[in-house]
């Protein structure tokens, strides 16, 4: 994995999540700062994406390459559909919520991708 | 307080993040050993299944399905403490493909997961119950 890309996108997952915590406190919904973060965390994951199934042969020692780009889909989905929920859900506090809960699995799934990319899948 | 609004909401993100985990997971457990899937990775196919229907039932709301969320739920926490105790108790039958550690979900409470496993259900239990206390009114 191209390491400064991972953590840049950790880095704004992490923003993400702090705003997203930050809102959910206050009792509000999505936001711009929210809204923006997550889509420059989105475009990070894309070109994630794009990185990893390119650099998907040269991965750790016992790297399943099935399994890395399985995440790779996986991170790719789950702030849209977040995004999306956040959006229809915007009366209520939830909405951060959402977006909260979605930070941190994808920085879960982060560090699952880097385990599995150095072959502890 | 409906059972699908306020920290319901939180709650099926989280059923829902977890239904996409187990299911990626027992998707390819399976697919990739098939014909002869080891057994936590059926365990793992049983818990993808037991969050997708937790997840509709907690999103949809309403009294049939928090009836359903709860028959769901609850085992889940059996199924969990289950798994759990099993995977300690013959620790073996968990570890497949010359893998080592958590082969399944469930496997040792959840560890793999941050434990979060094991606190799921508790949290969707409180939150059935909540918000079943807080309706007096209706008749049941």
């Amino acid at each position: 994995m191209f390491a400064p890309l991972t953590y840049l996108t950790g880095a704004a997952l992490a923003v993400l999540a702090l705003l997203a915590a930050y809102g959910l406190a206050r009792g509000r919904p999505i936001d711009n700062p929210m809204f923006w973060t997550g889509l420059v965390a989105e475009g990070l994951i894309v070109v994630q994406l794009v990185v990893g199934v390119a650099l998907s042969g040269h991965g750790g020692h016992g790297m399943s390459a099935a399994l890395f780009i399985a995440y790779l889909a996986g991170l790719v989905v789950a702030l849209p559909v977040a995004g999306v929920w956040a959006i229809a859900e915007r009366e209520s506090r939830s909405s951060s919520g959402v977006i909260l809960v979605a930070a941190l699995g994808l920085l879960v799934m982060l560090v699952r991708l880097v385990q599995i990319w150095n072959g502890h899948g | 307080m409906r059972v699908n609004s306020g920290f319901g909401r939180i709650l099926v993100a989280l059923y829902a993040l977890f239904a996409l985990a187990a299911t990626g997971r027992s998707v390819l457990q399976i697919s990739q050993t098939w014909p002869h899937p080891a057994l936590p990775y059926l365990l793992s196919a049983l818990a993808a299944v037991v969050y997708i229907v937790a997840t509709v039932a907690l999103a949809r709301g309403g009294d049939r399905n928090a009836r359903i969320a709860l028959y769901t739920i609850s085992f889940e926490l059996l199924g969990v403490i289950a798994v759990g105790i099993w995977s300690y108790a013959d620790g073996a039958a968990f570890v497949a493909q010359g893998q080592a550690g958590d082969t399944t979900v469930w496997a040792k409470f959840g560890q793999g997961y941050g434990y979060v496993p094991l606190l799921l259900p508790i949290l969707g239990l409180w939150w059935l119950r909540h918000t079943r206390r807080a309706a007096p009114d209706e008749v049941r």
